[in-house]
């Protein structure tokens, strides 16, 4: 499916610069920051942008800039983890509920009910108060929040597909049920699974700034965006730039993601070769 | 002029992913007033394009040439306002399937949304008795239930003269007819051939019925065309052609009828993209098939009256 | 076209098949797609089954296929009891009952190309003689449906109907199975190419010497081809029997009152 789109049929937009750009920086963070994000001093704290320090210092005197930076690899690799936990739960629980339907989809979908009647923040609250902080724990806790939504697509998206012609001609020559899904049911699953999936990791980066905002999951040092950000508003008068620039960052990145997934949802579900999927019968096969 | 539709050398080109699609390569036929006229042909003919172009329904992305005159105005001059105008009212397409009704909305309220964008009649009283006067004359049994009820709750026949029903809603001169019978079997396209039958003697309705199926054409055409890769080959008074078929295209088509024996043509469809002067039959055709040289296709011959044959094995 | 008349081995026994759906929120009134249906089709027979939109023919053709179960009857093929296969031992058994549908295109996976649709039949018969499956085998069989090597590259859109139909046929007969359940195969197709395709299909089955239910609602094709014909009306048999008989007396005005 994915060698499908050309690379030139994907117009490069400065967003997918920038998309490029962070994940660069996050798989190498120390060449391009030019301080160490951890160090402290005292004596230069709260200043503005400078030569040295290009978004000036925090309350700590440390490098706003060298922060943000490794901060990239925290948000990117954290989200990243949430949606691979999330997506395998809610892969499996989805397909399942979808493919065998029956008692096992209304057990399972009732499951999906009662998670997601809970409001996410205060379930992601409590649990982060059982947990404990930690970039780990919080991984685990918003996949739990988060997986409802993919079971619910992919089965949707799999009972949709199964009552396919091509499915049950399948069935008829005598395949197996594993290989009908795998090769029959899941490539027609992978298009719109992969542009909620682009969508949520906006959605997970700014659910792991809103928890560390509140406090909960961050381990000081860790230089990530929605600490700092939490951290700064309190100096936000005085040494605007502690807040402003995580919060600048936290809003491109999620902005550039949703804006891949737009893109995305545009070339695999819009174009002609699959449009011919759902025009059928209109018009014969020309 | 008693002609209601005259087309002169239509000729329309697609474009596509292969090139240029020659879809009617110049095509001339008119359709009195009172009259079924039938276009038989397979997919891939440009049977369908002439509906679209009737209707203007070919966007700008195409090329059109040639005239429509509807009578006596040339519809292909025509300002998009003005066209729509005469659509329902002057000319209208029966759709070629039921799935053109609105599952969500009865029979009733379909009418009378026809007959509100399109017609002078206001008023809700006003509107259910035409509504229902128009369900009667399809000869439903029941118009009053039939006005209250959703397609689903309709058999396929029913909801298929309830679509012929909404067609007809505010007397069109002229009714173009895509593969109308495609999907109904035997006993819906009996009911549907009469009706089309009662309404052009009892209304003076034309209609221009464009399908591969030539039982319709022989129970309920007077006069017909049969096209093959853009271009007429073989025009005349519908008992002519069928009983004495002179292209060998028209004849393979008779001879392919399972009351015929089912003979197979040997050979595909043509593929539409080139355009020269060659007969696109010859190398299906079993006279054409023999020889060496193309063809050229020849100036129509006229045997009989009203026949006309574009064959070069036919001489006048 | 020379039919003859088999008074064969018995094949496929139906007897007493009913499939009822409840309809209605409140009242759940019955309606029975298929009210007491009971045939027998003999090896070699081409067995018509003619009869109107919603008259059950369909909901049989599956039911035969094993798609939807019936709330009553039995179905015996070749002594085994087919309602009673489940789990493995149906798959393995489908390979001997294979079908040609009525809509050509949406019966292969558009995103396959004809080759790999075609391949993949074969894993029926295990990976390894999947295996061994070569393109110009592939070809072969493409030939015998009147189709070419070059077809198998190409994508289920870029084939006509009368094409898609030659492969779905191809398909069909991949198996060599002993009876093919044709659901209205020519319905869609343009005349030419539903004699073709009629041509090619009686062809085959002589070829392959399986026995064909072929299911229509166009009489004069039944009776052209079929030797042996059932009538169905509103989910009941009315008539089964020799061909000529059938059609030559009332058959039409019974499937039309």
């Amino acid at each position: 499916m994915i060698k499908k789109i050309q690379p030139k049929k994907l117009i490069y937009k400065p967003y997918i610069y920038f998309l490029l750009f962070i994940t660069i920086v996050s798989v190498s963070p120390s060449t391009f920051s030019p301080n160490s994000p951890y160090v402290t001093d005292v004596s230069r704290r709260f200043e503005p942008p400078s030569a040295t320090y290009f978004f000036g210092t925090d309350e700590l005197g440390r490098c706003v800039f060298s922060r943000i930076i490794y901060g990239t690899r925290i948000s990117l690799v954290t989200g990243l983890s949430i949606l691979l936990l999330s997506l395998s739960y809610g892969g499996l629980l989805g397909t399942l509920a979808g493919y065998y339907g029956g008692w096992l989809d209304e057990v399972i979908m009732r499951l999906t009910d009662t998670f997601m009647s809970i409001p996410s923040s205060v379930f992601a609250l409590v649990l982060a108060r059982a947990l404990g902080p930690g970039l780990g724990n919080v991984s685990i806790i918003l996949s739990v929040a988060m997986w409802p939504g993919y079971a619910r697509m992919i089965r949707g998206l799999i009972s949709d597909i199964k009552n396919e012609h091509y499915v049950e001609t399948a069935k008829i020559i005598g395949l197996r049920s594993s290989y009908i899904l795998v090769k029959h049911i899941l490539p027609g699953v992978l298009p719109p699974i992969l542009v909620m999936a682009t969508l949520g990791m906006g959605r997970n980066i700014l659910m792991i700034s809103s928890l560390s905002f509140l406090g909960l999951g961050i381990v000081e040092p860790t230089p990530e965006w929605g600490a700092m950000l939490n951290k700064g508003i309190t100096y936000i008068r005085t040494a605007p730039q502690i807040a402003l620039f995580p919060g600048l960052f936290i809003s491109l990145t999620v902005l550039s993601f949703n804006l891949l997934g737009d893109q995305l949802g545009d070339a695999l579900i819009g174009n002609t070769e699959h449009r011919n999927i759902f025009m059928r019968g209109l018009g014969g096969s020309k | 002029m008693s002609d209601l539709l005259r087309v002169e050398e239509l000729k329309v080109n697609y474009y596509s992913s292969k090139g240029k699609v020659y879809a009617l390569r110049g095509v001339s036929f008119n359709i009195k007033r009172g009259e079924i006229y039938g276009i038989i042909g397979e997919t891939g003919s440009g049977k369908t394009t002439i509906c679209h172009a009737v209707m203007g329904f070919i966007g700008k992305k195409a090329d059109i040439s040639g005239r429509i005159f509807f009578k006596g105005r040339n519809l292909l001059t025509l300002k998009e306002k003005e066209l729509r105008k005469l659509y329902c009212r002057e000319m209208a397409l029966l759709p070629q399937s039921i799935a053109s009704l609105n599952p969500l909305m009865t029979i009733g309220t379909h009418i009378e949304e026809t007959l509100r964008a399109r017609s002078n009649i206001r008023g809700a009283q006003s509107l259910k008795k035409k509504a229902l006067d128009l369900l009667m004359t399809f000869q439903f049994s029941d118009p009053k239930l039939v006005y209250r009820s959703f397609p689903s709750q309709l058999s396929g026949g029913m909801n298929q003269r309830a679509v012929m029903a909404i067609t007809f809603c505010c007397s069109p001169s002229l009714v173009i007819a895509d593969e109308p019978t495609k999907s109904l079997d035997l006993g819906s396209k009996d009911s549907f051939l009469e009706t089309m039958d009662r309404l052009k003697r009892e209304r003076n309705i034309s209609v221009l019925i464009v399908t591969h199926d030539l039982e319709v054409v022989e129970k309920v055409c007077d006069r017909i065309a049969v096209i093959y890769d853009g271009l007429f080959v073989e025009t005349g008074k519908a008992g002519d052609v069928m009983s004495m078929p002179l292209h060998p295209y028209t004849r393979s088509l008779i001879r392919a009828m399972p009351k015929n024996g089912m003979c197979p043509t040997w050979g595909f469809a043509p593929s539409s993209l080139e355009n020269n002067d060659s007969c696109s039959f010859q190398p299906r055709c079993p006279v054409g098939r023999r020889l060496e040289k193309k063809h050229i296709v020849p100036s129509p011959v006229m045997v009989g009256k009203d026949h006309l044959v574009w064959c070069c094995d036919v001489k006048g | 076209m020379v039919k003859t008349i088999w008074f064969g081995v018995v094949m496929l026994k139906v007897r007493n098949l009913t499939k009822v759906y409840y309809t209605g929120i409140f009242s759940r009134r019955p309606i029975f797609a298929l009210n007491n249906v009971s045939f027998d089709v003999n090896r070699g027979d081409i067995f018509g089954i003619v009869g109107k939109s919603g008259s059950g023919k369909t909901t049989l053709a599956k039911i035969l296929l094993r798609l939807i179960q019936p709330d009553h009857g039995s179905i015996y093929f070749d002594k085994h009891n087919l309602l009673t296969l489940n789990g493995e031992k149906l798959r393995k058994f489908r390979q001997r009952i294979q079908a040609i549908p009525q809509n050509y295109e949406s019966a292969l996976n558009p995103r396959m190309t004809i080759e790999e649709s075609l391949k993949e039949v074969f894993l029926v018969k295990g990976k390894k003689r999947w295996k061994e499956i070569t393109r110009k085998g592939l070809s072969a069989i493409l030939n015998d449906v009147g189709l070419n090597e070059e077809h198998l590259d190409r994508y289920p859109a870029q084939l006509s109907g009368g094409q898609l139909q030659r492969v779905n046929i191809a398909r069909a007969i991949a198996l060599e199975p002993e009876l093919i359940i044709a659901d209205e195969p020519t319905s869609n197709l343009d005349v030419s190419s539903q004699a073709q395709i009629v041509h090619l299909m009686l062809g085959l089955k002589k070829k392959t010497n399986s026995t064909l239910i072929f299911i229509s609602h166009d009489l004069d094709l039944i009776s052209l081809i079929c030797n042996r014909v059932a009538v169905i009306k509103r989910g009941k048999i009315v008539e089964t029997g020799v061909t000529e008989k059938i059609l030559k007396y009332g058959g039409k005005k019974c499937l039309f009152q």
